[in-house]
């Protein structure tokens, strides 16, 4: 019963997010990168280059901040929570239909974002009208690849992360968006093969300010700097994915939900 | 004992919800009144496992309902905020809400269908939510917590914004589900409202329980206090004058052609009554016990 009842909630929680405002912010959002690659390619090099990578490694996580927190918030705004919660469900099963709903209805939206990125530095791309792309020294289409597939690996991992953060935390969006930025920028001295490679701030940091004075060729010379996600990066990502789905679970288990004006 | 409190206490940080409340609902309908803030909400959360006590304990069926979501199977919950999923038809929101209590989509269709129907909203059953009126709301409200066939019932606010009509169809809805042999548990701040389903209630006052049982016998636990006659007369000053020094008799007030007495026997006070207004050839316009509701009986409590 509690498996079928948890797609019933992944179906209607995806069902939800396709009819929001923020869903389709989502869809232009994550096509930016194929715009880039499309438009920008092959004459703004160095641009281009920049603001793919840019765009899988600070917008995806600012995103997965947005939708991680929304898994329970949307329900508990709405106060909707209350009625799947008042059902033989567990409270872990409504987590996780929630929790599937929001990467069914998100996830396909990174897949064709990396997949049409991907594609202008293919032939199959040049096949089907794109421009080829040159490949500049840093960025291969193996390594582009690679760098899609983990932004798009950790774009959940960060909505997974945000979803168990509201469970614990009331103020979850806040306390994202410092741990996002200031926290990771704290721990992006961890060696590579680390948590450094998640690290918005890192990016950030090294995308713009240290290199903001020899805009935009600078940007080129940050690459080396950040490497590539390696087998050490996906391990940690899975790591962190399979941490905070635990925590999540435990949290809404024990913890118990407070809507807005709860006091009577 | 179907749904028990015993030593129950929650507090929202500083904020006090409920303190001490041992209670035991039986099978029936039971009234839970109170003035807003007197813990209604909470009473019913901590029953319906959405929240968990500070202290004390709370088993419905005999389990911790927080712990057990199991026992929503034999459980309906209707909230009090007005919050529903919009977009939904009223029959769509009630059929998704029995399937996720394990039932199949054929079973859950008709499931809701019926209780669509058993709280009047047949013919708006394919209209959206969003655009249904403020008793619709609290008939699908109630539907839903309806529809699976539970043995206990818990109803938070339900009558509030029906019209009376939809008000009456509830009431008796209520009425006859208790005389089925379920178990509901009621809450509202409009107490004749309450008195219309049952006479068992549960009173409570910042927190705490003030009285439980039937009406009746927390009016007999009233008899301690002075009771309450209304005179109504245009010689209303002479009629207060004189029942001042009347035996039994511990406070008059005047006010806009009537007399308001306090007194310990109220029978003395209406044996003595005729015989003072023939004496004095008062005139009176009416005469009643303004205490024998259960407002009366419920200011007096929190006094």
């Amino acid at each position: 019963m509690s498996a079928g009842a948890t797609f019933l909630v992944a179906r209607n929680t995806m069902a939800r997010h396709l009819r929001t405002a923020r869903f389709w912010l989502m869809t232009v959002l994550s096509s930016v990168p194929f715009w880039i690659a499309l438009i920008a390619g092959g004459e703004l090099q160095h641009f281009f280059d920049t603001t793919l990578f840019l765009s899988y490694q600070v917008v995806l996580p600012l995103l997965g901040l947005i939708m991680g927190v929304s898994v329970l918030q949307d329900e508990i705004e709405a106060r909707t929570i209350t009625y799947l919660y008042t059902t033989p469900m567990s409270r872990a099963s409504v987590f996780l239909g929630r929790l599937l709903g929001t990467y069914a209805a998100f996830a396909p939206l990174l897949f064709l974002s990396v997949l049409g990125s991907g594609l202008v530095y293919t032939d199959a791309g040049a096949e089907l009208g794109m421009r080829r792309l040159p490949q500049s020294d840093f960025l291969t289409a193996h390594q582009m690849w690679a760098t899609a597939a983990f932004a798009a690996a950790g774009f959940l991992v960060y909505l997974t992360f945000f979803a168990s953060l509201r469970a614990i935390l009331k103020r979850a969006f806040g306390i994202g968006f410092i741990l996002t930025f200031l926290v990771e920028g704290a721990v992006s001295k961890i060696p590579q093969g680390d948590i450094a490679q998640l690290s918005v701030w890192r990016h950030v940091a090294l995308g713009f300010l240290k290199t903001f004075e020899e805009w935009p060729s600078g940007f080129t010379k940050m690459f080396p700097e950040l490497g590539h996600p390696g087998g050490g990066e996906w391990r940690t990502l899975l790591g962190i994915f399979v941490g905070a789905l635990v925590v999540g679970l435990w949290a809404v288990r024990e913890r118990e939900v407070r809507l807005p004006a709860s006091v009577a | 004992m179907i749904l028990t409190l015993k030593d129950v206490a929650k507090w929202y940080g500083p904020v006090i919800g409920l303190v001490d409340v041992s209670v035991e609902i039986e099978q029936g309908v039971t009234g839970l009144l109170g003035p807003n803030g007197a813990g209604k909400s909470t009473f019913l959360k901590l029953v319906a496992g959405q929240l968990r006590p500070s202290t004390g304990e709370v088993r419905v069926l005999g389990h911790d309902p927080f712990r057990t979501p199991a026992v929503f199977r034999k459980v309906g919950f209707s909230p009090e905020p007005d919050a529903f999923y919009e977009d939904m038809t009223g029959l769509g929101f009630v059929s998704f809400l029995t399937r996720l209590r394990g039932f199949t989509p054929s079973e859950a269709r008709r499931k809701a269908q019926e209780a669509v129907e058993c709280v009047g909203l047949t013919e708006a059953a394919h209209k959206r939510i969003g655009a249904y009126s403020k008793g619709m709301r609290q008939r699908i409200k109630l539907a839903q917590a309806l529809a699976h066939d539970p043995e206990i019932l818990i109803l938070d606010e339900p009558l509030t914004g029906l019209d009376p009509v939809a008000r009456r169809r509830i009431v008796e809805l209520v009425r006859e589900l208790g005389e089925q042999g379920r178990t509901i548990l009621i809450s509202s701040h409009v107490l004749h409202e309450v008195e219309a389903m049952t006479p068992r209630i549960v009173l409570l006052h910042q927190g705490r329980v003030l009285a439980r049982g039937t009406i009746d016998e927390i009016r007999a636990l009233l008899d301690q206090y002075p009771h309450r006659i209304v005179v109504r007369s245009p010689d209303a000053r002479e009629l207060a004058q004189a029942l001042l020094a009347a035996p039994g008799v511990v406070g008059v007030q005047l006010a806009d052609g009537m007399v308001r007495i306090d007194a310990n026997n109220p029978d003395e006070v209406y044996d003595l009554l005729p015989g003072l207004v023939l004496e004095r050839n008062l005139s009176v316009h009416g005469l009643e016990m303004a205490d024998a509701s259960l407002d009366a009986i419920f200011e007096y409590l929190v006094k």
